[in-house]
């Protein structure tokens, strides 16, 4: 859990973070979403230390974090940043073991964690350990990069725009792949992004900064349905907002007994799929299956547009 | 690939090489440079120990240069070394625009004839590029990968030594390359205040308006700085290979 408590960081005369707090419950996702120079960056940093706030204090599991040296903190907390930062002149297994490293474990476990991490993220030990980062794709990059920060088992993830340097398909996949990871892991994530639809897609709770202040933090659920007025109403989008509520929720939600021609849909699937499948063929609604093929009934347009009025 | 350029190299060193070990095999060739029966070879000392002698302070002066031009390099682009860059940026630039022959004029006095004075001279014009080279190639160093030693725990020395240091070497190298070329010139001055080296033929043909002295040291140093500038050119590359074509 970490636990920010009235936190202010001032640089001069200008106030990147004002007397903000908030807090991370344990193993959830939270993501930081604002405009550039909302302060966002800055208290995510403030997190590991690589900022000092002027004011106010961060606990991580309840111990206030200025009574640890920062090196020490930032070694037991992951930290992806956008553009991966890998160590150009260092292989693969090289950057992944940079934190083992630093906390003097001995070779072995070094290399067995590695070989795990390769596995976990999908590249061949064998093909990719002891290649360079210039011989990697943008998306394998990026993964080298969230596997070093995961090396040493951190109980805490900081993301700093992890997919910002990816172009938009890899980008949906690499938000996929680590929103799994994440849950399998358990490992509490604060994730920075100035996308909307990123911090509904990948948040548990998001944040809404603006101008070094949190302007709401919420659900996201909460914050389609209830946006706070002014910025944040904004920032979530009006012709938008249906859709992205109707992406957090589950067809299985909506479905109802009754039979419906066509493919079926799944009840994991979205009602923003739903929706569209039900566009493009022009009916009023679909039968449903359960993940094991079972029918659930189906979902019909009226149910689906009941749920996105609840956005208004 | 192709062979040229290294048969080149080989060839431009087997002349060298021969002509430092076996100078008489050379005299037609100088012969006709000389008058009233001058002798056509240099003869008042073994031209190959004045290489030796020649290479021995460039190296000894450029090992100093680089040690000192590294450190303070790797000092001002520190936070807390920073407000000493104008001043340290400054004392480098007089060391390289100050004439080296007048540097021996200065130095004599104080420390005497000899090696020293030729040393100071050397090592304080071999200053300018690698302490330069040093800070340029610490500042390109990308911002991310220096966010992300930080962000990992890295401690200030660790970041230094296993992350900037290596990745900054091939601009570093290309300073001491440029440094140790113009020093196997400017060795040859030292030869005015009595310190060994290649210097002194050429002297020598100069005082006796002997053509074919100063041509052989000429040619000598020539061939030096050519071989040399190409190794280190060759341990350049390989660093910035090594270094991972960070900046490619």
């Amino acid at each position: 859990m970490i636990e920010i408590d009235d936190v202010t960081r001032t640089f001069g005369d200008v106030v990147a973070v004002e007397r903000l707090s908030l807090t991370v419950s344990r193993g959830a996702i939270v993501t930081l979403v604002g405009t550039s120079g909302s302060g966002k960056s800055t208290l995510l940093r403030m997190i590991n230390r690589l900022i000092e706030p002027t004011g106010g204090a961060i606990r991580i599991q309840g111990r206030d974090i200025s009574s640890i040296s920062g090196e020490i903190l930032r070694r037991g907390i992951g930290y992806v940043i956008q553009g991966h930062g890998l160590f150009p002149h260092w292989t693969v297994e090289r950057n992944i073991g940079t934190v083992p490293r630093l906390l003097d474990w001995d070779a072995a476990r070094i290399a067995r964690r590695v070989e795990d991490l390769l596995d976990l993220f999908g590249l061949d030990p064998d093909v990719y350990a002891r290649k360079f980062p210039h011989q990697l794709s943008g998306g394998q990059q990026q993964r080298v990069g969230v596997a070093r920060a995961l090396a040493a088992e951190p109980s805490v993830l900081l993301m700093d725009e992890p997919f910002g340097a990816l172009d938009p398909i890899i980008r949906a996949k690499a938000r996929e792949d680590l929103f799994a990871l994440q849950r399998r892991l358990g490992v509490t994530v604060v994730l920075v992004t100035h996308d909307m639809e990123e911090a509904i897609a990948l948040g548990d709770r998001i944040a809404v900064m603006d101008r070094g202040r949190l302007m709401q933090y919420a659900t996201p659920a909460e914050i389609l349905a209830r946006p706070a007025p002014g910025f944040v109403e904004r920032l979530v989008g009006d012709a938008e907002r249906p859709f992205r509520l109707l992406s957090l929720i589950r067809v299985g939600e909506a479905a109802e007994p009754g039979e419906a021609a066509g493919p079926a849909v799944s009840e994991t699937a979205s009602l923003r799929e739903a929706l569209s499948e039900l566009l493009m063929r022009g009916a009023m609604s679909l039968p449903v299956v359960a993940s094991d093929g079972r029918p659930r009934g189906r979902v019909a347009l009226d149910a689906i547009l009941a749920h996105a009025r609840l956005a208004r | 690939m192709t062979w040229a350029p290294l048969i080149a190299r080989l060839a431009a060193l087997a002349l060298l090489l021969a002509f430092i070990l076996t100078p008489d095999a050379f005299r037609p060739v100088f012969e006709p440079l000389t008058e009233n029966g001058a002798p056509a070879i240099y003869n008042q000392g073994s031209l190959f120990d004045l290489t030796l002698n020649h290479l021995g302070l460039v190296a000894a002066s450029s090992l100093i240069a680089t040690i000192m031009a590294v450190v303070a390099g790797v000092f001002v682009t520190r936070n807390a070394g920073a407000e000493f860059l104008p001043l340290s940026r400054s004392v480098a630039h007089i060391g390289q625009t100050f004439p080296p022959v007048a540097m021996l004029a200065l130095a004599v006095p104080a420390v005497g004839f000899g090696v020293k004075p030729t040393m100071i001279a050397l090592v304080l014009y071999g200053l300018l590029p690698i302490f330069e080279n040093t800070i340029a190639g610490l500042r390109r160093l990308p911002e991310s990968t220096l966010e992300a030693a930080d962000g990992m725990g890295m401690s200030g020395w660790r970041r230094l030594l296993t992350v900037e240091l290596p990745l900054a070497l091939p601009v570093i190298l290309a300073g001491v390359r440029i440094s140790v070329v113009i020093n196997i010139g400017t060795a040859t001055i030292g030869s005015t205040v009595a310190a060994k080296g290649l210097g002194e033929v050429i002297i020598a043909g100069l005082n006796s308006s002997n053509t074919a002295f100063v041509l052989q040291g000429g040619v000598i140093v020539a061939l030096l700085a050519i071989l040399i500038y190409d190794a280190l050119g060759f341990i350049e590359r390989e660093a910035a290979r090594r270094a991972g074509r960070a900046f490619a």
